[in-house]
């Protein structure tokens, strides 16, 4: 959001606030013009006595600036300002451009074309001197510039007739106001008795003169504007030439010759004791064509003005689009005259050049009673003198639609075109869409779009131009409604409910798996139950087994052995059976303390449950006698994987506090039971590098007792000789305890169960797969035949 | 955030360099640290278990307090959780309870998954090899024959199973030593980028 700084405490504002939050203050800016506003006149005159001198040296070199544009742009053609027809414009834009080729008629036409290229060769320096010139009533410089421009000579009959007429008729414009004059003639009567001066002094000493005047004048002054209102700065171009051209310009021998021209008019104007009118009646000098004078035409009698002029005078119906614009600018002038006058403003003010109003309400005294009207199109064409063609003034006329203009513009006899030309111009469609187009064309004079053309619509709500309604009804064609049918059908059939089909409680699939768990469960069922030794087990060791004897040997009577239980309830019954022959031989020939350490959350249970199947702990006969706390010792849990072990290994008690044992090199042996590659290979990689820190440690053996799944993956251990020995499954199992005659485990009840499941799967799978291909090439038999 | 992101990795970064100096390097207040970090690292990990018991009973709750499907289940599973982990404080783990417990329950359940699992897997194997007859199914089932054969000639002619089962050993245990090198390499590239804070698995991202 915006911020508006306050001009009175100069905080900042929201933009949407019209008055300062702080202090009130209005921060609506005064410069700024609103739609439907008027603009205000700030007269910043009042401030002039104020300025420091270096300010005022400065303006008035601006002002010096100034004027001399403004003189140098009077002497332009002023077509485009003064909104010329198009086609003037059009003329004016095509004498500009060097590129394009001039046609002849076109050159013919306006003299000013044939010495534009001459005025370009010149120089500014010269183009303004030459203006200088002309302001000098000097005839033979004029004469001799009128043979060096084509233009004065082609045009010089015309202009010394009309013109000639028009400046006696302008004069007496100032004759038919004596009243008027005589005011100005006492206002400006305090300039008579001072000479005229050097430039600079003038430059330094009309302000304080006109105030000294303003003094003595101030009363006529204002009755002069009360009589008159100002008229616009336009309006008094004109008059300001029509001065110099005049009788003032009789007394210019004492003029400067320097570029304060324009405004030593003023001082002329004082210095003028009798009336102008004599003195121009009697002698009027050559004007020059480059001179503006376009003001006082009104008065001039038809039979001396060109038949263009006497149309451009005429006062059109319509007026021009400039006509607006200085309507409201004049009546704000006379409103604000009116304001002065009410106030008695000081004359200082209305006669300050620097304002921009040069004494136009007192010089409008001359033309009071005739008015002239603003400068308009017409005017311009003054400029051109010069005979135009008849299209080019008819327009200027077809413009004015006046009864005299209908009846000399000529008329246009119809062309017999041909039928098939007639045919294709639709110059009445045309002409009617336009004109209803132009007369639709409203003007907004209210609101936020005040200003704008045709913003709203004429058309009535309801109209022909109001979209017609669609209708929302599906236009479908008979293919489309009937897939809409079919759709329709098919969810209807959907959402019916539909009696389930009775399924065959026995169907191909599941008697086949039926029949395969029945043969399963009965034949190893029936072997389980036998108790068959049929199978026969195998005497040749692999190279892990060979080692796990020796170690068993080697182990101390009543020593300590450690026992890690690390597997998963879910393959409990395989590490049992795989365990028990190793655990059994080892109690029944060396008697070792075991201490179970479980790194599984159920290895706790499970070690009771293994001590219990293996027979170990069951009363002799029947088992080996071990009693818990006694000959083994369950010390529960280890968490934190590798860091548990390797916090284990160094200080057994530390981690575990119920451990017989006060330091891990106590363990006659390690018996590692597992199921994961993952931990055996901590308790491998942890056990091997203590015992390379620790000589103590060296001859501890470890065995390790796997599943079928993690043997392979421990097995280069023990090849490497960091596990002396390792049993791997069953088959391991069963070997084991075959050659070592140890008492008959339950690895050899599963031997011949393991034996049977194995042969009846393989079995099944290879009868499976040769059904598969068989089902296989009798289908693609039988699409074969069917083609 | 960003203080406590530098602090974790900092403390970690510098517990991974201690224990490693500490493996390599004899010094006993390397070693002493070593064995203090170890110890923390126990207590967290049985901190962790009893968390996670903690959780999963949080859990089973939720689902019973919200009425879910599955939240008789949940209830189920935690009154089984109570009982034994009560009954298994208070009588131990050699308790006849206890062992019924296991005996009847937790490993024949656990047994029959496992079972059930690896049926599932020869019944995918068989439908892989149905549907996708490559050279790699080929292969993959020319395995599968030579060990079952051998696994079957083991029980009845173990001298021709020894035979086969070295054979395929033969294989096995190459791929085997190259897998656990592999784990050995990647392990140490774990532990490296941990160490250099590239990795920070516990939670500085």
């Amino acid at each position: 959001m915006a911020d508006i700084r306050c001009p009175n405490c100069g905080k900042n504002n929201p933009d949407f606030l019209d008055a300062c939050q702080f202090c009130g203050t209005s921060l609506e800016s005064e410069s700024s013009l609103r739609i439907g506003e008027s603009p205000k006149k700030i007269r910043t005159s009042e401030l002039e006595p104020i300025l420091p001198q270096w300010l005022k040296e400065v303006r008035q070199q601006n002002r010096e600036t100034t004027e001399e544009e403004a003189a140098e742009a009077a002497t332009q053609p002023q077509v485009r300002k003064d909104e010329a027809p198009d086609l003037l414009s059009g003329l004016f834009q095509a004498e500009t451009s060097e590129e394009e080729e001039i046609p002849d008629w076109l050159s013919a036409i306006s003299p000013l074309r044939e010495s534009s290229p001459v005025s370009k060769k010149e120089s500014p320096a010269d183009f303004f001197a030459q203006f200088e010139k002309a302001s000098e009533p000097a005839p033979e410089e004029t004469a001799e510039r009128e043979d060096s421009s084509g233009m004065e000579e082609t045009q010089e009959p015309v202009q010394e007739d009309w013109f000639s007429q028009i400046l006696p008729q302008s004069e007496t414009l100032f004759q038919e106001a004596p009243g008027e004059e005589a005011k100005f003639g006492a206002a400006v009567a305090p300039f008579e008795a001072e000479p005229p001066t050097s430039s600079e002094a003038e430059d330094l000493s009309w302000l304080r003169e006109l105030e000294a005047f303003a003094k003595q004048v101030e009363q006529p002054v204002t009755e002069a504007s009360v009589a008159e209102p100002s008229a616009p700065q336009e309006d008094l171009d004109w008059l300001k030439n029509l001065a110099e051209a005049s009788g003032v310009q009789q007394e210019t021998s004492a003029t400067p010759p320097s570029a304060e021209e324009d405004l030593s008019w003023l001082d002329k104007l004082g210095s003028v004791p009798e009336p102008p009118v004599e003195s121009a009646t009697e002698s009027s000098p050559p004007v020059s064509p480059f001179t503006r004078r376009t003001g006082p035409l009104a008065g001039i009698e038809d039979n001396v003005m060109p038949d263009w002029l006497k149309s451009a005078l005429e006062e059109t119906s319509k007026p021009s689009p400039s006509a607006p614009s200085l309507d409201w600018l004049n009546l704000q002038e006379e409103t604000k005259s009116q304001e002065d006058v009410q106030v008695s403003r000081p004359v200082d003010e209305s006669l300050d050049l620097s304002q921009g109003e040069p004494a136009s309400a007192k010089l409008e005294a001359f033309s009071a009673e005739s008015k002239t009207p603003p400068f308009t199109g017409p005017d311009v064409d003054s400029l051109f003198n010069i005979e135009l063609p008849d299209w080019l003034s008819q327009t200027g006329e077809s413009v004015a639609e006046t009864p005299e203009s209908t009846q000399t513009a000529e008329v246009l006899t119809p062309v017999e075109l041909p039928s098939w030309v007639q045919a294709m111009r639709p110059v009445e469609t045309v002409l009617e869409s336009s004109l209803a187009a132009e007369a639709e064309q409203i003007v907004e004079k209210e609101g936020p779009l005040a200003g704008f053309r045709n913003v709203i619509p004429l058309a009535p709500i309801g109209s022909s131009r109001r979209p017609k309604p669609i209708s929302l009804k599906l236009q479908a064609t008979e293919e489309q409604q009937a897939g809409a049918a079919l759709l329709e059908r098919l969810i209807a059939g959907e959402t019916v409910p539909q009696a389930i089909k009775a399924v065959p409680f026995l169907t191909s699939q599941r008697m086949l798996r039926l029949a395969l768990t029945a043969i399963f469960l009965l034949v190893l069922g029936a072997v389980l139950g036998v108790g068959s030794r049929l199978l026969p087990v195998s005497a040749l060791f692999p190279v892990h087994l060979t080692g796990i004897s020796n170690v068993v040997a080697s182990i101390p009577e009543n020593s300590p052995v450690l026992v890690v239980i690390d597997y998963e309830p879910s393959l409990a019954g395989e590490m049992e059976a795989a365990a028990g022959p190793l655990l059994d031989q080892m109690a029944l020939a060396r008697h070792p303390i075991f201490t179970f350490l479980s790194t599984s959350p159920n290895g706790t249970a499970l070690a009771e449950r293994l001590m219990r199947n293996i027979g170990i702990n069951k009363p002799i006969p029947d088992g080996l006698g071990y009693q818990l706390g006694t000959n083994y010792f369950n010390i529960g849990y280890l968490p934190g994987g590798s860091a548990g072990v390797l916090g284990f290994l160094e200080d057994v008690r530390g981690v575990m506090p119920w451990a017989q044992v006060a330091d891990f090199s106590n363990f006659a042996a390690v018996v590692l039971l597992t199921d994961h590659p993952e931990s055996g290979r901590v308790w491998v990689e942890q056990l091997e590098w203590l015992k390379q820190n620790r000589p103590s440690l060296a001859n501890q053996p470890l065995l390790v007792v796997a599943s079928a799944q993690a043997g392979p993956l421990m097995q280069p251990y023990v090849s490497a000789g960091q596990v002396e020995g390792m049993i791997s499954g069953i088959s391991d199992a069963a070997r084991y305890e075959f050659v070592n005659s140890s008492r008959p485990g339950i690895v050899r009840a599963y031997w011949d169960a393991f034996g049977a499941g194995l042969m009846m799967a393989i079995v099944l799978i290879t009868m499976g797969g040769f059904w598969n291909l068989i089902a296989g090439f009798r289908a693609r038999g039988a699409e074969e035949e069917q083609g | 955030m960003s203080v406590l992101r530098v602090l974790t990795a900092a403390f970690a970064i510098a517990s991974g360099i201690i224990v490693l100096l500490g493996y390599f390097l004899p010094v006993p207040t390397l070693m002493q640290l070593r064995s203090l970090l170890t110890d923390w690292a126990i207590i967290l990990a049985g901190t962790a278990v009893l968390v996670g018991i903690l959780n999963l009973v949080a859990v089973q709750m939720e689902k019973v307090r919200t009425g879910q499907k599955s939240g008789i289940y949940g209830a189920l599973l935690v009154l089984a959780l109570i009982v034994t982990f009560g009954f298994g404080l208070l009588l131990g783990p050699d308790d006849p309870l206890i062992q019924w417990t296991v005996d009847a329950i937790i490993v024949p359940v656990e047994a029959s998954l496992m079972s059930l699992l690896t049926v599932t897997l020869i019944y995918a194997s068989i439908r892989l090899l149905r549907r996708r007859a490559d050279v790699m199914s080929v292969l993959f089932l020319l395995v599968a024959l030579l060990f079952l054969s051998a696994v079957l000639f083991t029980a009845f002619s173990p001298a021709l199973g020894d035979g086969l089962m070295d054979l395929v050993g033969m294989f096995s245990r190459g791929g085997t030593r190259g897998l656990l090198l592999g784990i050995a390499l990647g392990t140490l590239l774990t532990g490296m980028r941990v160490l250099f804070g590239i990795d920070r698995p516990y939670g500085g991202n």
